[in-house]
């Protein structure tokens, strides 16, 4: 007896695929060709003229020292911010998750930051480390510390890195909570038994039942650090100083936005665009490996 | 937990307070800076309790006054 339920309308399944397709078409493929046939093309200061070059734009983007300098600065960025954010929330969320009183209300207070938007987070950052109306920038100064991230591209860059990691630990966290929450306490409990101590369970059970999490905050967090981050270097140091916080997605903005060349801009976002398909594509191929559904 | 030591909580309660002491204290900044008039933050030496022109900043930030 054939119990499965058949449909026989071919047309409808694809007529309700329609209206997805058309949003991913309009607001992702259309903008995203459009770049590309940007990055071919060289237009005058007004917008007025264009023409044709080629593959122009790319050869000298490659040619320029300057953006080399912003991959280098983004590989550290985006290494340190992800690296740090991930660790910081990992710590947290599983210290909130122990059977303590006051669990529910730490957990509240570490998740509304998520709220914050990356300009307001990177404005307030600045409001306590710029150099002379910083509130922590004060104390530093006191302590013989020469702290001044409007003219030490080090500074500059830890100030940025702070203010990224600080935007990203409640996301984190909120994922992380969850993720330990499913691990089943039986497992744990298990552990406990056979004589493994806390840090044990934590490295031997937790953690690798962890990974499909780890792994969906690790894609997100790059993902992230490459684009969401620009509210945050132009509110804290727009680039500067000397292009020492200038990031890929920044100079994207930099050089099309405010120096006007806007076929070099296109060029930069299309490399920009095949760089974190290429490193969404090694972490589902490579890291996903080690991960244990 | 399938143990239970006090030491272990105390230590998940200071990281949790730490913590959150991270992520709330650039917020309730510049909650305090909004009490304050400009002269104030600017001056670099804001106090860390509220100031006496909440109702101002306030009333300037909603009916966007351009005179500061």
């Amino acid at each position: 007896m054939e119990k499965s339920v058949v449909f026989n309308n071919k047309l409808l399944p694809y007529l309700l695929l329609v209206p997805q397709l058309i949003i991913t078409f309009v607001f992702f493929y259309w903008p995203a060709s459009q770049a590309v046939w940007q990055s071919f093309l060289r237009e005058d200061a007004f917008g007025l003229n264009s023409e044709f070059i080629g593959l122009e734009n790319y050869q000298s983007l490659f040619a320029d020292p300057g953006y080399y300098k912003s991959m280098l600065t983004t590989v550290i960025f985006s290494s340190l911010v992800a690296a740090l954010s991930l660790s910081i929330a990992l710590l947290f969320a599983t210290q909130a998750d122990k059977n303590l009183k006051a669990a529910g209300a730490y957990k509240t207070l570490m998740i509304w930051p998520y709220a914050v938007a990356p300009a307001v987070a990177g404005v307030l950052w600045l409001f306590m480390f710029h150099p002379s109306l910083g509130t922590l920038a004060r104390p530093l100064r006191w302590m013989n510390f020469d702290w001044n991230p409007l003219l030490n591209g080090d500074h500059a860059m830890i100030l940025v890195v702070m203010a990224a990691v600080w935007k990203q630990i409640s996301y984190n966290f909120l994922f992380f909570l969850a993720g330990l929450q499913s691990i089943p306490k039986s497992v744990l409990e298990a552990g406990a038994i056979d004589g493994a101590g806390p840090m044990r369970r934590f490295w031997t059970i937790t953690f690798p039942l962890l990974s499909p999490t780890t792994f969906f905050l690790l894609v997100v967090n790059v993902v992230y650090v490459f684009f969401d981050t620009f509210g945050i270097i132009d509110a804290v140091t727009g680039g500067g100083p000397a292009g020492a916080t200038t990031t890929m997605v920044y100079k994207v903005f930099a050089d099309g936005r405010l120096g006007g060349d806007l076929g070099g801009s296109a060029a930069q976002s299309v490399v920009l665009m095949v760089i974190v398909i290429a490193l969404t594509a090694i972490q589902f191929k490579y890291v996903e490996r080690k991960v244990q559904y | 937990m399938v143990e239970h030591r006090p030491l272990n909580d105390i230590i998940a309660y200071a990281i949790l307070t730490l913590g959150v002491f991270i992520v709330a204290f650039p917020v309730y900044l510049a909650l305090i800076a909004s009490t304050h008039d400009a002269a104030t933050v600017v001056g670099g030496h804001m106090p860390i309790s509220p100031g006496g022109h909440t109702l101002e900043n306030y009333y300037r930030a909603v009916h966007g006054s351009q005179d500061s």
